[in-house]
């Protein structure tokens, strides 16, 4: 079964992921979405980790047999950092991988870590392509085609079409790029605050 | 006196250091740590395993050669044992000012 969620606050995924084991459906893989197979309701407890570095194959067995060696299923999750899904079966609903509140934040100080930074390449592409002197703020202007607004009929409807495309990426591109810093902006302080909210639980 | 500003160690990294005054993969780091605590610490693969991180960063700890590729072993440095000395040496200091330092009830107890 397939389910699309999306989460930067790793206490509600595993919330969700825990109520989605009770009901009998086990994280398999997470892409486009999570993957879950059918297992005994309730018989798992999910945990999330997140790694912000790259590990070498060896480096990543050593962490994943880490886990293996206290019980821990390592269920998704890819060397080259991000997310981490583990799972134990045990009669013990609130078994953890952390075992104090301190290092239980740290894993949104790493994804932050991860984050910090990449918005930067999009505002700044953003902004050059909105300020470079051939960025033209109408729709009128994103269409080259010589003579195209004297264009009468299908001459014209052909042409229009066959270059809207083009005149949608001429124009819009450099709003899209914007947009995306901005998410990513927005995205870094939901988590910021997700850590803050962490961080004053372990004090 | 000026002080090392990684003291006062952590629970969790007292104990780790400690442990790894012998060579060990994390899984007997943890049942180390445990025996060593008398059953109070019990550290949870996550959170040693970012302890692990954060020592080796700190030049702490260092890896060793082990038999299992698998496990990777690890054994404290001599930085390490500096600063485990260190902590204890500021343990036992406040361990033998709480016996000289008198309070309200040993005065009640007195009259």
């Amino acid at each position: 079964m397939r389910r699309f969620r999306s989460f930067l606050d790793f206490d509600k995924e595993e919330r969700w992921l825990n109520e989605m084991a009770g009901a009998g459906w086990l994280l398999q893989k997470r892409g486009i979405g999570y993957r879950f197979s059918a297992i005994e309701p309730g018989s798992v407890v999910v945990r999330v980790d997140y790694r912000d570095r790259v590990l070498s194959r060896a480096d990543f067995d050593n962490y994943v047999v880490l886990f293996a060696d206290s019980g821990w299923q390592h269920l998704d999750g890819s060397r080259w950092g991000g997310s981490q899904y583990f799972a134990a079966t045990g009669a013990d609903p609130d078994a953890d991988i952390f075992s104090d509140a301190e290092s239980r934040a740290e894993r949104y100080r790493r994804s932050l870590l991860a984050r910090s930074g990449t918005a930067i390449p999009f505002l700044v592409l953003g902004f050059i392509l909105l300020n470079s002197g051939d960025y033209r703020a109408w729709p009128q202007q994103w269409y080259l085609t010589p003579g195209l607004w004297d264009m009468h009929g299908a001459q014209f409807v052909g042409h229009f079409l066959f270059e809207t495309p083009f005149a949608l990426a001429r124009g819009l591109s450099p709003w899209i790029v914007l947009a995306v810093g901005i998410l990513l902006v927005v995205q870094f302080g939901i988590q910021y605050r997700c850590y803050r909210r962490a961080r004053l639980v372990a004090v | 006196m000026n002080r090392d500003k990684r003291l006062p160690l952590t629970e969790t990294v007292f104990y780790v250091l400690l442990a790894l005054r012998l060579p060990a993969h994390g899984y007997l780091v943890m049942s180390r740590v445990e025996q060593l605590s008398l059953g109070q610490v019990r550290l949870a693969a996550g959170t040693l395993y970012g302890a692990l991180e954060n020592l080796m960063k700190q030049g702490l700890i260092m890896p060793v050669p082990g038999v299992d590729p698998r496990r990777k072993v690890y054994q404290i440095t001599d930085g390490g044992l500096a600063v485990l000395e260190r902590d204890a040496q500021r343990m036992q200091h406040m361990v033998a000012v709480f016996a000289t330092v008198p309070g309200q009830e040993d005065a009640d107890a007195s009259v």
